[in-house]
């Protein structure tokens, strides 16, 4: 444990931008390949809160140098999706207890409608993606109220 | 059976009183750290449990010596002292889930591959990673238990007293399972998922080991076992020189020792009483621990019955 700790202490030292790091390099593929796969969830018949995620998505595509690839489909297939590491962000409405909070990440609510959360899911586990997803929903979640 | 103590084991008694008071208080401190920096990590998870768990030997200790120190009742002819045995009992159970829930937990978080997310928070209007907060909230709760742990140690052996004994195991538990715990989050921080499993797994073998020990030796004492030395299932050599001592005074007695809390007590059979004995002179070992030795009790030999007894 101590060789662990050890070598902790010098990445501290040498730069802490590298941490938090993905398992699965998501953030470094989306600056890389220059693109981001989105899911949008489908709300049946209503139309999407669609300023905050147009904010979001925009706020992702300066902060990575990567554009969005969107696509649209029900909620269930996209957060499996998700979750098998196909999509690298699903946005759409939750309840506000989702079930799926737990097997995915949800963002800081961007929108709000009654009981409905507006909020991006992003995949459990990708902890620099994630920062970088909350961190642009804070900012759309401060700014646009 | 005599349980006055010398006053030199009296003072170490209420040291070891001080230590566990502020034990349960560092202990509640860690408990509130580490509950708001939990987050969904499995290694801080875990160690919150444990730090919860790693209450109850302070707290038997202190029920324990409670009872020790009231004399015998009607109720309780023989007075409190095996509480102590009974709390060892509790204390090392404590110890053993404490490391079989870090091993079940662990393994199953490694098994379903589970990713641990730890995102950002906000905290005094900067953005920071919660990794950097659970790491703080550990070294915190770090710290009290090495020193804790180390103090007792040496009360728990002048005392003999496996209670404390198993706590100051228990502080070990609680500071490894925290340095393991600051190498699993960084470990995440560099985008290793398994690193917070695996740094858990492997501390919950040595947790498990102090712990199947402990109660190797609660039950060998609360089954009237010889008595073993503090911390190992190993015979106590100082008893075992006792006994051989008993042996060569009463050539074909059966003689046997068990141990009640921190007492030894001695049983010779087969021979009647010699009247008055001075136990500290029987004593083998060292002098400053003659206390040790609170009754010698004999058992007339089995025979016909002479017309005194029947």
């Amino acid at each position: 444990m101590k060789p662990a700790l050890l070598l902790a202490a010098a990445l501290m030292i040498g730069g802490c931008d590298s941490i938090p790091a993905d398992p699965d390099g998501t953030l470094a593929r989306v600056r890389g390949e220059g693109r981001f796969r989105v899911g949008m969830i489908a709300s049946a018949g209503r139309p999407m809160v669609a300023d905050g995620t147009a904010a979001l998505l925009k706020g992702l595509s300066g902060a990575t140098g990567a554009r969005a690839a969107v696509e649209h489909g029900a909620a269930e297939s996209l957060l499996t999706r998700l979750e098998d590491g196909d999509l690298d962000l699903v946005v759409g409405e939750f309840a506000e207890k989702s079930p799926w909070a737990a097997k995915v990440t949800l963002s800081e609510p961007i929108g709000r409608r009654g009981p409905t959360i507006l909020a991006a899911a992003a995949r459990n586990g990708e902890n620099a993606w994630i920062a970088l997803v909350h961190r642009e929903a804070r900012a759309v979640a401060s700014g646009g109220r | 059976m005599r349980t006055r103590l010398p006053a030199e084991i009296e003072a170490d008694l209420r040291r070891a009183v001080r230590l566990e008071w502020w034990t349960i208080a560092w202990m509640a401190s860690i408990i509130i750290v580490i509950g708001l920096a939990m987050g969904s990590s499995q290694a801080m998870k875990t160690a919150w449990v444990e730090d919860v768990l790693s209450l109850v030997p302070s707290l038997v200790f202190l029920l324990a010596l409670h009872f020790e120190r009231k004399g015998p009742t009607e109720r309780f002819p023989y007075g409190y002292h095996r509480v102590n045995s009974l709390a060892f009992l509790v204390a090392a159970v404590a110890l053993s889930v404490m490391g079989m829930v870090l091993l079940v937990e662990s393994a199953l978080s490694l098994f379903r591959v589970e990713h641990v997310t730890i995102p950002p928070i906000r905290l005094f209007g900067q953005e920071i990673w919660l990794g950097w907060v659970m790491v703080a909230a550990l070294a915190y709760s770090v710290v009290p238990p090495v020193i804790l742990g180390r103090m007792k140690l040496p009360l728990a052996r002048r005392l003999q007293d496996e209670v404390l004994h198993t706590d100051a195991m228990m502080q070990k538990a609680d500071w490894m399972t925290g340095l393991a715990g600051i190498a699993g989050i960084i470990g995440i921080g560099l985008g290793y998922w398994w690193a917070d499993s695996v740094a858990a797994g492997i501390i919950s073998f040595s947790i498990l080991h102090d712990g199947i020990t402990a109660l190797r030796i609660a039950l060998a004492e609360l089954a009237d076992g010889a008595p073993r030395e503090l911390g190992s299932a190993n015979l106590e050599e100082e008893a075992a020189a006792l006994r051989a001592r008993l042996l060569e005074l009463y050539p074909g007695a059966d003689v046997r020792l068990r141990d009640s809390g921190r007492f030894i007590l001695a049983q010779v059979s087969g021979v009647a009483s010699p009247g008055s004995v001075d136990l500290d002179a029987l004593w083998p070992g060292r002098p400053e621990r003659s206390w040790r030795f609170a009754q010698l009790s004999f058992a007339p030999p089995e025979g016909p019955a002479s017309p005194a007894a029947a």
